[in-house]
């Protein structure tokens, strides 16, 4: 299962925070793309990434994440990766991806 | 070397059922005595082997994933049953997916035999 909720909450001036629940997999990878470019809208503030109830992620949604930091800089704007899980860390560690995104621990 | 046991497991070449094949990798690595870490490679890297093959849009009756449990090691075999190339994974070694496998399981061999496409080990590092 995968749900991408984007927090409309929040009150962070610095960029608009979205949620990621569940897995993401070749399976959810399509739906991960279309709800997160749609949630990015015309990339008119930097995107936060809320990784803390992602449980799992493969190559797939790393490339779509690459494809979505890509969009976002084409705009000036940035992603930033927040409170993944050690599994999840560690594949943005292994991938080098940890060094194209900003990673952030904590709100 | 004979393995203790061996479990297969045949799915569909479709997205939809690889996380069939994680959870079974789950199950068998859990009780053999890995640890979560251990276990999450494993899922992370049998998921990476299953995209490419289903990306491949290659024919197949399905993709074989052969669990061959010895006692301190995993070595986990995916076939596509039905007509199977050899070079599935042609070109694709120095790609993302491989660059993933290659760093959380501790070997990766392509094209071990005519019918295994890849085949892939895991050690059990027991706590002392």
């Amino acid at each position: 299962m995968f749900d991408l909720v984007v927090d409309m909450d929040s009150t962070e001036g610095s960029g608009k925070v979205i949620l990621l629940r569940g897995e993401i997999d070749i399976y959810s990878a399509p739906d991960f793309k279309e709800n997160l470019f749609q949630a990015m809208g015309d990339c008119k503030e930097d995107i936060v990434l809320d990784c803390s109830e992602l449980s799992y992620i493969d190559s797939m949604g790393l490339g779509i994440m690459v494809a979505a930091l890509k969009r976002a800089r084409q705009n000036d704007r940035n992603i930033r990766i927040r409170n993944p899980k050690p599994n999840v860390k560690k594949l943005f560690r292994i991938t080098g991806l940890d060094k194209v995104f900003i990673m952030e621990e904590s709100k | 070397m004979k393995p203790l046991d061996t479990v297969s497991v045949l799915i569909p070449p479709k997205a939809e059922y690889v996380s069939i094949a994680r959870l079974t990798a789950s199950g068998i690595a859990s009780r053999m005595g890995f640890d979560i870490d251990e276990i999450e490679d494993i899922k992370v890297s049998i998921s990476e082997v299953i995209n490419r093959m289903i990306d491949k849009g290659i024919p197949s009756d399905g993709i074989n994933i052969d669990f061959h449990l010895f006692s301190d090691y995993i070595r986990i075999d995916f076939r596509l049953s039905g007509s199977s190339p050899r070079d599935t994974f042609e070109g694709e070694e120095d790609g993302f997916a491989f660059e993933i496998i290659r760093a959380l399981m501790d070997e990766v061999i392509l094209n071990t035999n005519d019918q295994v496409q890849l085949s892939m080990t895991k050690k059990l590092e027991r706590a002392v």
